[in-house]
C-alpha cells in the first residue's frame, strides 16, 4: 500500500493494487460520518465493438447502460438497491461513454453495504424474462431523453464533430437498438469487462486503511480477467458536418458549438491538456472575461451561457453555448476574441487571478464525496494523480494558453448544433 | 449551532464545522410570497449582483472573487412555504489551506453586505442597463420552465391547486408582472423591502461565532434597524369536501407527465412533522417506497414516480412520467397505494427502511456544506431548533400508528396531466 500526503490541500490517500489487478484508492476524511464507495468498470457505451478471446463482437447501442440496470437484480428477483436502501444507504449507478460506475454512501454498516455492492456487481442474476421487462423501463428513459432539448443539442453536436466514433450514439441507445439485447450478450459483456483487472474501487471517508484493504481483498477474489483492448475509429481534425438544426418545444433558441482538440493523450499529458483547456476557455469566455461581460450586458447571452471540455474514449473536444437569438454573432465574437488573445497576448494579472480561482474550485471539490470519488476514478483510468492538480494549474504558462486558443479555437474546426422552438418565425 | 441577534431584524446562525475545506455564508431577505411582488423579488438579487457602489460592474466583482481564491457569490430566489426569500449565497476557501492568507471571511461578508445595501446606482436609482437585462433574463427563465416538462407539470399543478392562495404564486413570479418591472418600480420595491424585511444570515464553517458575528455586524452596519420584523406565516387550509379537480393539457410529447397534489390536515394536538416525513418516505420519497416499488418496478407503469412533502404548507405532491394511454392505470395504482397506507397496510420492513433512509439522509446533510445551509434555513423557518441528525432521530421514533393516522389526514385535491398530443385517450 502506498501512502500519499498532500499537505497543501490537507488530504491523505492510500493506493493499492490487489494481486488480481483491482486498483483501490482510499481517501481519508476524518470528522465525516458519511462514507462512500465507488466501484467503476472500464466499460462504457462507446465499447460496442471489441475482440474477446479471439472473437469479434458488435453489441447493440445501449448495451453497457442496459447491463448497469440489470446488475441490480439479485437471485430470486431481489433488488440490490432495495437491500442497500433498507439499511439507510443511498445507492446509484451511471453509465458514461467510457465507464460504468456503481456507488453508495451511508452513515452506518459500511462494510455490509460494500459486501452487497461487490456481490451484485460481480454476480449477474438476470433472466431472459427480467431483461424483456427491463426493455420497457429503459424505453421510457430513452423516450424521456428524446423530449429533452439539451440532450438533442449535445448529441447533434457529437454527430457533427465525429464521423464514426461510437460516442455519437446516445449512452442509453435507442428503443430499436435495445430490442437486440439478450441475456447471452449481457453475460458475455459481464465476463469480458467486469473483471478486477478492468475495475477500480475508490473509497472515501473516515476509514481505517489496513482494515479496509483487508476487507476488499476478501470480498473481491475473482481472477484478473482479460478485458478487451479499446480500439476506436480514427477521426480527422475537422468536423464531419458543419451543422445540425432541430425543432422542439423550447422557449428560447439554444446553440452548442464545438471543436475537437487533442486525441489519444494519457497520463500527465492528458491532465495538462485538460487544465490548459479549462484555463484557456475561462480566460476567453468565462464569467470574469471581458467578452462575457460585453455579451451579457448587451443581452446577447444570459446565465445559461457556458463552456466545457470533455476527454473520453481517446478523443477530446471543447464546446460552448446557451440560449441566444444570435448564435452566429456569439460564435464569431468568440473566434475573433480567441484570435486577438492568441496574437496580442493575455493580461498576466488576469491569468494569475483565473489560476487562483481554479485552485479555489479544486478545494471546493474536496468537500464533496461524489466529486472526489468520480474524479479519482477518472484520474486512475487516465493514469494521472487527481490530487496533484493544484501545482499543475500553477505551472501552466501564458504561452500554452495562447497556443491552445490559436490552435483549437478557430472557425474551420467548429461545428454547430441548434434547437429552436416550433412556433418561432425563421 | 448558535443563533445571535446582530441588530433588530438581522439574525445570524452559526454552524461550526471544522471538517470542510470551504465555508459558506448566506444572507436571506424574507418577505411574504405575493403575486404583485414575486417577480420584483425574483429579479432584485440578480440586479444587485451586477454591481455595487465600490465594484460597479461584473468584471470588477469577478476579479475580486478570483483574487479571493475563486470565492463564489450567487444571487438566489427561494420559496419556502408562502415565504419568498431573495439574497446571496457565497462559499469560499478555508484560510487553513491558503498558506497564511487571512481576512477572506471579512472580505466576502463585506461584499455581500455592500451588494445588499449599496448597489451601483445612477441618479439615486438602480442602473437601467442592469434592470433591463435582468428583467429579460427573468422572463427567459420563466419561459424556460417549458423546456423541462416534469418541472412544468409540477408547476402547473401547484398554480392550479393553490389558485386562491399565495402558495400558488411561482417562485419567479409570472411573466405578466415581470414585464412591468422598471427602474422606478424596482428601486421603490428594493427600498421598502430592505426597510421592512427580516434578514437571516447563515454561516457554516470553521470560524468561531464571535468572528463571524463581528464580520456580519460590520458588513450590515449601514442598515437601519427593522423593529418588529417577523418571519412571514404560511397559511394552512384543511382538506375540503369538494371533489378533486382534474386538469389536462396536451403537448407533442413522447412521455406524458402526471402530477398529483394532496392536502394534509393538521393534527390538532401533536406536532406531526416527523410522522409526515416518514409517511412521505414510505409512500414515494425513497427507493424503498410504495410508489417506486409497486408502481414503477412491479407494474412497470412509469419511468419515475416519487412524492415530496411540503411540511410548511402541509401538502404532498406526486410526480411521474407515463405513457399517455396508461393514465387510468397509473391513477388507479397511485390511489391504491395511498389507500393501502390509510388502511394500515405498511409492513415493518417498509417502516424501518423509510426510517433508515431518513436517518441516513439527515446525517448526510451534516456532511455537505450547501445541504447544511439550506436545511438550517428550512428548520429556522419551521421553528425547529435542532440539528438535522436530531430531526432524523425524531423520525426514527415514529410508530406505524402515527404514520397511518397521518396518512388518513391526506386528501387528493388536484390532478394535472400533461398528455402527449394525439395519443392515448
Amino acid at each position: 500500500m502506498t501512502k500519499k500526503e498532500y499537505p497543501r490541500i490537507g488530504e491523505t490517500v492510500f493506493y493499492e493494487t490487489l494481486e488480481n489487478g483491482l486498483r483501490v484508492a482510499i481517501v481519508k476524511k476524518p470528522g465525516f460520518r458519511k462514507k462512500m464507495a465507488f466501484l467503476s468498470v472500464l466499460f462504457g457505451s462507446a465499447d460496442v465493438n471489441f475482440t474477446y478471446k479471439g472473437e469479434k463482437y458488435e453489441m447493440p447501442a445501449g448495451t453497457a447502460h442496459f447491463l448497469e440496470h440489470k446488475m441490480f437484480e439479485r437471485e430470486g428477483g431481489e433488488d440490490a438497491l432495495a437491500v442497500l436502501s433498507k439499511r439507510g444507504a443511498t445507492a446509484n449507478a451511471f453509465t458514461s461513454t467510457d465507464m460504468t460506475a456503481f456507488h453508495f454512501e451511508c452513515t452506518k454498516l459500511f462494510y455490509e453495504n460494500l459486501e452487497t455492492l461487490v456481490d451484485f456487481v460481480m454476480h449477474p442474476a438476470f433472466t431472459d424474462e427480467s431483461i424483456e421487462k427491463e426493455k420497457s423501463i429503459i424505453a421510457q428513459e430513452i423516450v424521456m431523453g428524446e423530449d429533452d432539448p439539451d440532450n438533442a443539442l449535445y448529441y447533434n453536436l457529437l454527430r457533427c464533430l465525429f464521423r464514426r466514433h461510437p460516442i455519437r450514439a446516445e449512452v442509453v441507445g435507442t428503443v430499436k437498438s435495445i430490442e437486440g439485447i439478450t441475456a447471452e450478450k449481457l453475460m458475455l459483456c459481464h465476463e469480458a469487462f467486469y473483471c478486477p483487472g478492468n475495475m477500480q474501487l475508490v473509497l472515501c471517508g473516515d476509514l481505517d486503511e489496513k482494515e479496509t484493504i483487508k476487507k476488499v481483498a476478501e470480498l473481491i477474489t475473482a481472477p484478473r480477467g482479460f478485458a478487451p483492448a479499446r480500439v476506436y475509429p480514427k477521426e480527422s481534425e475537422k468536423p464531419f458536418r458543419e451543422e445540425k438544426n432541430a425543432v422542439m418545444d423550447v422557449a428560447a433558441p439554444l446553440f452548442l458549438a464545438g471543436a475537437k482538440t487533442e486525441m489519444g493523450l494519457r497520463g500527465s499529458g492528458a491532465i495538462r491538456h485538460e487544465l490548459t483547456a479549462a484555463l484557456s476557455l475561462s480566460v476567453l469566455m468565462g464569467e470574469a472575461s471581458p467578452l462575457y461581460a460585453r455579451l451579457y450586458s448587451e443581452g446577447v447571452i444570459n446565465e445559461t451561457f457556458g463552456y466545457d471540455f470533455e476527454s473520453t474514449n481517446g478523443v477530446s473536444f471543447i464546446s460552448f453555448g446557451g440560449e441566444t437569438d444570435e448564435s452566429d454573432r456569439v460564435i464569431s465574437d468568440v473566434m475573433r476574441e480567441a484570435k486577438n488573445l492568441a496574437e496580442n497576448g493575455l493580461d498576466s494579472a488576469f491569468l494569475e487571478r483565473r489560476k487562483k480561482s481554479v485552485i479555489g474550485d479544486e478545494l471546493r471539490g474536496l468537500s464533496s464525496f461524489d466529486s472526489i470519488c468520480y474524479n479519482v476514478a477518472c484520474a486512475m483510468s487516465e493514469g494521472y494523480d487527481y490530487f496533484d492538480l493544484v501545482p499543475v494549474i500553477g505551472s501552466i504558462t501564458e504561452k500554452e494558453v495562447r497556443n491552445f486558443l490559436a490552435k483549437y479555437v478557430t472557425p474551420g474546426r467548429f461545428a454547430v448544433s441548434t434547437v429552436r422552438g416550433r412556433e418561432e418565425k425563421i | 449551532m448558535e443563533t445571535i441577534t446582530i441588530s433588530p431584524g438581522v439574525r445570524l446562525t452559526v454552524i461550526n464545522e471544522l471538517k470542510f475545506k470551504t465555508a459558506c455564508l448566506s444572507m436571506n431577505v424574507l418577505s411574504p410570497l405575493k403575486k404583485e411582488t414575486a417577480a420584483l423579488n425574483a429579479v432584485l438579487p440578480y440586479v444587485l449582483r451586477r454591481g455595487t457602489a465600490s465594484k460597479p460592474d461584473m468584471q470588477t466583482i469577478e476579479a475580486f472573487l478570483d483574487d479571493n481564491y475563486g470565492a463564489r457569490l450567487e444571487a438566489f430566489v427561494r420559496k419556502r412555504g408562502e415565504i419568498q426569500i431573495c439574497g446571496f449565497y457565497s462559499d469560499f476557501a478555508d484560510e487553513a489551506f491558503l498558506g497564511g492568507e487571512t481576512g477572506l471571511l471579512e472580505r466576502m461578508t463585506d461584499l455581500m453586505g455592500e451588494m445588499l445595501l449599496s448597489p451601483a446606482t445612477f441618479g439615486g436609482r438602480l442602473r437601467k442597463e442592469y434592470v433591463d437585462t435582468e428583467r429579460e433574463n427573468l422572463i427567459a427563465d420563466i419561459r424556460a420552465s417549458l423546456n423541462d416538462k416534469r418541472g412544468y407539470a409540477n408547476l402547473s399543478l401547484i398554480q392550479n391547486m393553490f389558485k386562491k392562495e399565495a402558495y400558488g404564486v411561482p417562485k419567479l413570479g409570472r411573466e405578466l408582472e415581470a414585464r412591468k418591472i422598471s427602474v422606478a418600480t424596482l428601486t421603490r420595491h428594493y427600498k421598502s423591502l430592505i426597510a421592512s424585511s427580516p434578514v437571516e444570515v447563515i454561516y457554516v464553517g470553521a470560524e468561531n461565532p464571535r468572528r463571524v458575528a463581528a464580520a456580519v455586524k460590520s458588513a450590515l452596519s449601514a442598515r437601519a434597524p427593522v423593529f418588529g420584523a417577523e418571519i412571514p406565516q404560511t397559511s394552512v387550509f384543511g382538506v375540503s369536501s369538494a371533489k378533486p379537480k382534474f386538469i389536462r393539457e396536451e403537448m407533442p410529447l413522447k412521455q406524458a407527465k402526471l402530477s398529483l397534489g394532496y392536502r394534509i390536515e393538521k393534527d390538532a394536538v401533536e406536532n406531526d412533522q416527523p410522522a409526515l416525513t416518514v409517511m412521505n418516505a414510505i409512500f414515494g420519497g425513497a427507493v424503498t417506497s410504495k410508489l417506486f416499488r409497486e408502481v414503477r418496478e412491479k407494474r412497470g407503469l412509469c419511468y419515475y414516480a416519487s412524492s415530496t412533502v411540503d411540511r410548511m404548507k402541509r401538502a404532498m405532491f406526486v410526480s411521474c412520467g407515463i405513457d399517455t394511454g396508461k393514465y387510468d392505470e397509473a391513477m388507479e395504482a397511485i390511489e391504491a397505494e395511498l389507500r393501502a397506507m390509510q388502511n394500515g397496510e405498511i409492513t415493518d420492513e417498509e417502516l424501518e427502511s423509510a426510517k433508515s433512509f431518513i436517518v441516513g439522509a439527515m446525517y448526510s446533510v451534516e456532511d455537505s456544506l450547501p445541504a447544511r445551509e439550506s436545511v438550517t434555513l428550512n428548520f429556522l423557518l419551521q421553528g425547529l431548533d435542532i440539528k438535522p441528525s436530531e430531526f432524523g432521530g425524531l423520525c426514527d421514533l415514529v410508530t406505524k400508528e402515527e404514520v397511518v393516522a397521518c396518512a388518513r389526514r391526506v386528501q387528493l385535491d388536484t390532478v394535472f396531466f400533461l398528455a402527449g398530443k394525439g395519443e392515448g385517450k
